[in-house]
C-alpha cells in the first residue's frame, strides 16, 4: 500500500480540511443569504410596481376601452423611464410604446416574464442588449400590452454578487487546503523532530534533546517536558552509575583486603601461631561486617528513595526521640571532650517515622561529634520556626563544609578530602537526605556559629525542617524563637 | 537446644546448621513451609528459625498457623525484607525476633540463644545474680561484693538486660533494640561507649572482670 506523504496523514491536516470545508460552506450559506436579500428584494419590488400599473391599465380599459389604454401607454412611455411598454393590436402590429416591437421570445410563449431587448445608449450611442422583466396583459380583441421594466442594472449587480459568491467559496476552499497542508506539514515536521529525538535516545544517545522554539505553544511545551524528562532520566542514570561505581569501589577494597588476608593465612597457615591466626580471622570478620553495613545502608537508601514507606507515617512528637538521642550520644561527646547540649521543646507534632528519624539524626550527630575537634560544642535542637514549621537541627563548631560541597556531601559515597582518613562509609548523610525526602522535609545546611575562639572553622548547622501538619498542637511553651539563627555557643 | 531451621536456600541452611551444631545445639532443617509446619507441630523445638519467603507456605502464614494452634515456641524470622513495616508484620504474625539478611552468624546465634532464655515469660524475676554482682529489680539497686553501685536509669536497664542474658553473647544491635528500642545500625561506637561506662562502674574496682567483649560479636556478662 502506498503511503500518503507524512503531513497528509497528520491529525492536523484532517482537522484543517474539515475546518476549511466548514468555513467554505458557511461562507457560501452567508452569500446565498445576501443574494436572497438583495436580488430578491429587487425582483419583488419590480413585480409590485408592475402589478400596480397593470391594475391601472385594466381600470382604464374597463372605463374607456382600448383608447384609454393607449393614452396611458403613450403618457407612461414618455414619463416612466425604466419602464418599457409595447401595445399591439390584433396581428401584432405596433400601436404605441417605447419599445419598437414585442420581443420575439415573449410573443411566442406569451407568459414569459424575462426577456432581452436592444437599446441605444444615449451617451455612448452604442447599441446594448439589456435584460428586462415584464408581464404580458391580453385585452379583448387580441390587443396585447407588455408592461416591463429594464432590470439590466440590477441583474448586472446580482451577477456580480453571485460571481463573488462562487469565487469566494472557491478561494476559501483553496486557501483552506493550502494553509491546512502548510500548517500540518510544519506540525508534522516538528513532531518528527520530537519523534527522532525519542528514537535517538532509545538508540542510546542520551545527550539528544528536543529542539525548542520557546513560543510556549503545546508542542514547545511537549518538547520542554520531554527534555526535562530526559534530563531527569540522565540524572538518575548517572546517579545509579555513580552509586554502582562507588559501591564497586567501596566494596572492592575491603573485599581485596579480606581476600589477601585469607590467602596469606592459607599460605603460611602452619607457621602462624594460634594467636596470630585468630587475630587474622578477626580482622577478616571485621572487614566482612563493614561490608554488610555498607550493603545495608545502600539498600536502605535505595528503598527510601523508591518511596515505599511514606503512607505508613504517623503524627509523632519528636521530643522523646530527641531525648533518647541526647542520652545516647552524651557519653560519646563527653569521651571526645566535646560540650553537648540539647534544646528540646515538647509538644510539637510532625508526620514521620521514629525509627527513620532516629537513624538519620544519629548519623548527623555522629558526623558532628566525629569532626568537631576537642573542646568544641554540639547543639541538638527541636523547635518551631517563626513560619510555624518544626525544625530539628544539629549545630557544631567543627571545620564546617565549604559552600560548593554542601550539595555533594549528601550524595552517596561522597566524602570530603579531609575526612578520608576518618572511618565511615560515605553513606551517612545520603541516608539523611533520603529520610528527609521521605518526610517531605527541607534539608538545610549552613555555616555554624562561626569562627569562635579556639574553633577550627565556621562550624556546621544541619537542619531538617518538616512541612506543616494539618492538626497542629500549639501551646505557649512552643512560641517561635526566631529563625534558625546560628547557635550561640 | 533443639532448633528447627525452615529455609529453602539449602546452602544457607547447611551453613546455619553447621554453625549451630558447632555451638552445641541440635538443628533440624525443613526446605519448605509445609514440611516445616509439620515438623514444628510434631517435634518439640526450643527455637524456630523461619525464612519469610518459602515455597508452598510462606513464613508469616506458617507462624500464624502455629500460633493459632497454641504453640508458644519462640520464632526468629530471617528475611531479606528488612524495612520497618516488614519487621512489624513479622512480629504481628507471632514472631519473637526479626533478623534481616545478610546477617552475621554471631548476631543470629546471640539472638537464638536469647530467645531460648525467654521460655518462661510468666516467671517474674525480682533478683538477678551473676557471680558476686547482684541486682534487685524492685528496689532498683545494684551491688557487687556487697558494695552498692550507683547507676543511671539507662545503665540500670543495660545491666539488667546483660544479667538476664548472662553467659550469652549480646550484640550491639540487640542492645540498641532491647535497651533503647531503636532498630538501626549505629554508625559509630555509641553502644560501646555506654557499655564501657557501665564496665567502669561494675568492673573497675574489682579484680575479676564480669563484662567481656566478644570480638566480632558483642558483649557477654559472665562470672
Amino acid at each position: 500500500m502506498k503511503r500518503l506523504p507524512a503531513f497528509l496523514r497528520t491529525t492536523t491536516f484532517r482537522f484543517t480540511i474539515l475546518a476549511a470545508g466548514l468555513f467554505a460552506f458557511s461562507a457560501f450559506a452567508m452569500l446565498v443569504f445576501v443574494y436572497q436579500t438583495t436580488a430578491g428584494v429587487f425582483s419583488r419590488q419590480t413585480d409590485a410596481l408592475l402589478a400596480v400599473q397593470i391594475t391601472e391599465f385594466e381600470t382604464a380599459f374597463n372605463k374607456g376601452g382600448i383608447n384609454a389604454v393607449n393614452k396611458i401607454v403613450v403618457e407612461h412611455s414618455i414619463e416612466y423611464d425604466p419602464f418599457l411598454y409595447v401595445f399591439t393590436r390584433p396581428g401584432g402590429k405596433f400601436v404605441s410604446g417605447n419599445l419598437s416591437a414585442m420581443p420575439q421570445s415573449l410573443a411566442k410563449s406569451g407568459a414569459q416574464r424575462h426577456f432581452t431587448y436592444k437599446i441605444t445608449n444615449t451617451k455612448t450611442r452604442m447599441q446594448e442588449t439589456h435584460r428586462a422583466r415584464g408581464t404580458l396583459v391580453k385585452f379583448p380583441g387580441e390587443y396585447m400590452l407588455l408592461v416591463a421594466r429594464d432590470t439590466e442594472e440590477e441583474d448586472a449587480l446580482i451577477d456580480r454578487i453571485s460571481r463573488a459568491v462562487w469565487i469566494a467559496a472557491a478561494l476559501v476552499l483553496a486557501l483552506g487546503l493550502v494553509s491546512g497542508a502548510l500548517i500540518s506539514r510544519r506540525f508534522a515536521s516538528r513532531l518528527d523532530a520530537l519523534n527522532s529525538v525519542a528514537r535517538d535516545v532509545m538508540g542510546g544517545d542520551m545527550k539528544r534533546r528536543a529542539p525548542r522554539n520557546y513560543s510556549g505553544d503545546e508542542l514547545d511545551d511537549l518538547a520542554s517536558n520531554l527534555n526535562d524528562m530526559l534530563n531527569k532520566i540522565e540524572q538518575l542514570m548517572a546517579a545509579t552509575r555513580h552509586a554502582g561505581d562507588s559501591i564497586a569501589h567501596d566494596l572492592r577494597s575491603p573485599l581485596t583486603r579480606m581476600r589477601n588476608r585469607l590467602e596469606a593465612q592459607l599460605r603460611d597457615g602452619e607457621s602462624l601461631n594460634a594467636e596470630e591466626a585468630d587475630a587474622a580471622l578477626h580482622r577478616t570478620l571485621d572487614d566482612a561486617d563493614e561490608l554488610l553495613k555498607t550493603f545495608n545502608a545502600v539498600l536502605r537508601i535505595a528503598r527510601l528513595e523508591a518511596g515505599e514507606q511514606r503512607e505508613a507515617f504517623d503524627q509523632i512528637d519528636p521530643a522523646p526521640l530527641l531525648h533518647d538521642l541526647q542520652e545516647l550520644f552524651e557519653p560519646v561527646a563527653e569521651d571526645s571532650g566535646l560540650d553537648f547540649e540539647a534544646e528540646i521543646n515538647d509538644g510539637l507534632i510532625i508526620r514521620g517515622d521514629r525509627g527513620l528519624l532516629a537513624q538519620a539524626l544519629s548519623n548527623v550527630l555522629d558526623n558532628a561529634l566525629k569532626y568537631t575537634p576537642k573542646g568544641g560544642g554540639v547543639v541538638l535542637r527541636l523547635r518551631r520556626q517563626r513560619d510555624g514549621r518544626v525544625a530539628i537541627s544539629v549545630t557544631d563548631t567543627g571545620p564546617g563544609v565549604p559552600d560548593d560541597m554542601r550539595e555533594a556531601i549528601f550524595r552517596r559515597f561522597v566524602r570530603l578530602e579531609e575526612s578520608r582518613t576518618q572511618s565511615g562509609s560515605g553513606l551517612g548523610l545520603a541516608l539523611v537526605r533520603a529520610v528527609a525526602n521521605a518526610h517531605g522535609a527541607e534539608l538545610i545546611v549552613e555555616d555554624g556559629p562561626g569562627d569562635n575562639e579556639g574553633s577550627d572553622g565556621p562550624g556546621l548547622h544541619i537542619a531538617l525542617v518538616f512541612p506543616l501538619t494539618r492538626q497542629r498542637k500549639t501551646s505557649a511553651a512552643n512560641e517561635p524563637e526566631g529563625k534558625s539563627a546560628p547557635a550561640k555557643l | 537446644m533443639r532448633i528447627l531451621i525452615i529455609e529453602d536456600d539449602l546452602e544457607a541452611a547447611h551453613y546455619l546448621r553447621k554453625g549451630l551444631s558447632e555451638s552445641g545445639h541440635v538443628a533440624d532443617h525443613a526446605a519448605d513451609g509445609e514440611i516445616g509446619l509439620e515438623m514444628a507441630r510434631t517435634a518439640d523445638y526450643d527455637v524456630l528459625i523461619v525464612d519469610r519467603m518459602l515455597p508452598r507456605l510462606d513464613g508469616l502464614t506458617l507462624v500464624q498457623t502455629l500460633r493459632d494452634g497454641g504453640a508458644k515456641t519462640p520464632v526468629l524470622f530471617l528475611s531479606a525484607l528488612g524495612e520497618v513495616d516488614h519487621r512489624i508484620e513479622g512480629l504481628k504474625a507471632g514472631g519473637d525476633d526479626y533478623l534481616t539478611k545478610p546477617y552475621a552468624f554471631a548476631e543470629l546465634l546471640a539472638r537464638v540463644e536469647a530467645q531460648a532464655r525467654r521460655q518462661d515469660p510468666d516467671a517474674v524475676q525480682t533478683h538477678l545474680k551473676v557471680g558476686d554482682l547482684e541486682m534487685d529489680l524492685l528496689a532498683r539497686t545494684v551491688k557487687r561484693a556487697d558494695q552498692t553501685i550507683l547507676l543511671q536509669p539507662r545503665e540500670f536497664r543495660l545491666l539488667e538486660f546483660l544479667m538476664k542474658h548472662a553467659g550469652q553473647v549480646v550484640t550491639r544491635t540487640m542492645l540498641l533494640e532491647k535497651v533503647w528500642d531503636y532498630h538501626f545500625d549505629p554508625q559509630t561506637n555509641v553502644i560501646d561507649v555506654h557499655v564501657s561506662r557501665l564496665r567502669s562502674k561494675i568492673d573497675k574496682a574489682f579484680d575479676r572482670p564480669l563484662l567481656h567483649t566478644v570480638r566480632g560479636a558483642g558483649y557477654r556478662l559472665q562470672a
